[in-house]
């Protein structure tokens, strides 16, 4: 269960009485902050709500608005008052906080020899609750399971892959039980703070976090002897290089990958390559709706609609 | 008679008490400013070398300055977004305690090659609240016993 109170130093405090007032933290997805511009919230069934003093509203100009200098404070603070410490996150976009919070960051990018030095002069986060919903899973099991756990799950972003691979991972690691590593570049799936996962993972997975996943695999595959695989946001050529050696050892992979329906995920580049390799035995379409059946659409290795 | 050895007695342990105070003051006041360059110069060499959080390294500075002590407290509770007593400034001006505290909160803000030319910069102003402290101490702070009995016995003359 999410505890609000990881948020406390981060927010504005109107913003943090306003939501720990108002809201079910439960129930909380998202919360946007932009410099000199109204507060937005992802909650329950509302993709988009402002966030009025008195709780959420659909018109913007009752909304509270934040300034630079709250997006800032917001940002040194989810770095622990360490932004050096912390500079190779924010210059991949994101602070995962303890709580498994995740904070993406915009601002402006300082590139120095081609390669991104810094950013500054922030202007927005969004700042991403996770959900721990044990059984979330338990539907897409037997799928897993008959194809092997060679399985990739795609929604578009905020559509709760995450969630649903960290109940996979306790469930395939207690139910069936196998050696599953959960490759975590972003520390979400487990959010691992001090050695310790925060999530129920299950009893025997390994976690490798902050790590890009050529790294991670090569260092699992050749010292943990693992089963499975789960690893998050698959995106690019390397990726699924390292996905291919990884079956290619005869470990199975389950992943992610963002994309609204099988008409647009078709359309990016790197899923020509899963194809022909028959890297993945099932695709599965997870729908938005947190409240309704979550396969919303399942094609088989050659992308049939099944 | 014994009215007026009464009255210098007490005049002058006035005076050596006073002198005693101010010596006491100057002294913990040059003790304040070592010990923040020390907090800095911890903190240059963690940017060297470990990256070790502020938090991590406020909290595990050690010194004997009370003063400093209740500064790194007070500012440890506001990076946690928590309100703590005032910022106290006890033998400090107001603008040694502001330059202070901007110092102490400003750690951190920034990536680690403008991290290091702040702390520089920092510690280049800090040096002349090091040097002004030290000069204090060295021409009032030490002989401030030997002239606060004196200004006590004067007194104590004067009143006779």
């Amino acid at each position: 269960m999410f505890d609000l109170s990881s948020l406390k130093h981060v927010l504005p405090t109107k913003i943090y009485s306003s939501i720990s007032n108002n809201l079910d933290p439960q129930k909380l997805r998202e919360i946007r902050l932009r410099a000199e511009k109204q507060v937005c919230v992802s909650y329950g069934q509302k993709n988009i709500a402002y966030l009025t003093a008195n709780g959420i509203s659909d018109r913007a100009d009752k909304a509270l608005t934040v300034s630079a200098d709250d997006i800032k404070r917001a940002v040194v603070s989810s770095a622990e008052h360490s932004v050096y410490a912390y500079n190779d996150d924010i210059n991949k976009g994101f602070i995962t906080l303890d709580s498994g919070a995740r904070i993406g960051v915009c601002g402006e990018c300082v590139f120095e020899d081609g390669k991104i030095k810094a950013v500054k002069n922030y202007s927005s986060v969004n700042i991403r609750i996770p959900h721990e919903i044990r059984g979330c899973a338990s539907g897409i099991m037997p799928v897993i399971v008959e194809n092997n756990c060679r399985i990739m799950l795609i929604s578009a972003p905020g559509g709760g892959k995450t969630t649903m691979l960290r109940d996979i991972a306790r469930q395939l690691s207690e139910l069936t039980p196998r050696n599953i590593l959960i490759v975590d570049e972003r520390s979400e799936i487990a959010c691992t703070v001090g050695g310790v996962q925060k999530h129920d993972v299950g009893i025997n997975t390994d976690v490798i976090s902050g790590s890009e996943k050529a790294y991670a695999f090569e260092c699992a595959i050749r010292s943990m002897r693992p089963d499975v695989i789960i690893t998050d946001e698959i995106f690019g050529k390397s990726d699924i290089e390292t996905i291919r050696e990884a079956v290619g050892c005869g470990i199975s992979v389950i992943a992610s990958a963002h994309s609204s329906n099988p008409e647009t995920f078709i359309m990016r580049p790197f899923v020509r390559q899963l194809v022909e390799d028959k890297l993945f035995e099932r695709y599965i379409f997870l729908s938005s709706d947190f409240f309704s059946d979550r396969v919303e659409a399942m094609l088989d290795r050659d992308l049939n609609l099944i | 008679m014994i009215d007026k050895m009464f009255l210098t007695v007490c005049l002058t342990a006035v005076g050596t008490i006073v002198g005693f105070v101010i010596g006491h003051r100057l002294k913990l006041r040059k003790q304040y400013f070592d010990s923040l360059d020390g907090l800095l110069a911890r903190f240059e060499s963690t940017l060297a070398f470990s990256h070790d959080t502020v938090p991590t390294v406020l909290g595990q500075y050690r010194t004997d300055s009370g003063l400093l002590n209740s500064h790194i407290k007070f500012c440890l509770l506001e990076m946690k977004g928590e309100k703590g007593d005032k910022f106290a400034n006890g033998y400090l001006s107001k603008s040694e305690s502001d330059f202070v505290r901007s110092v102490i909160m400003s750690l951190g803000t920034y990536n680690t090659a403008a991290e290091k030319n702040a702390v520089a910069t920092n510690r280049m102003k800090l040096k002349e609240y090091c040097a002004a402290a030290d000069d204090k101490y060295a021409k009032l702070g030490k002989p401030s016993i030997k002239l606060g009995f004196l200004f006590g016995l004067l007194l104590s003359v004067l009143c006779w």
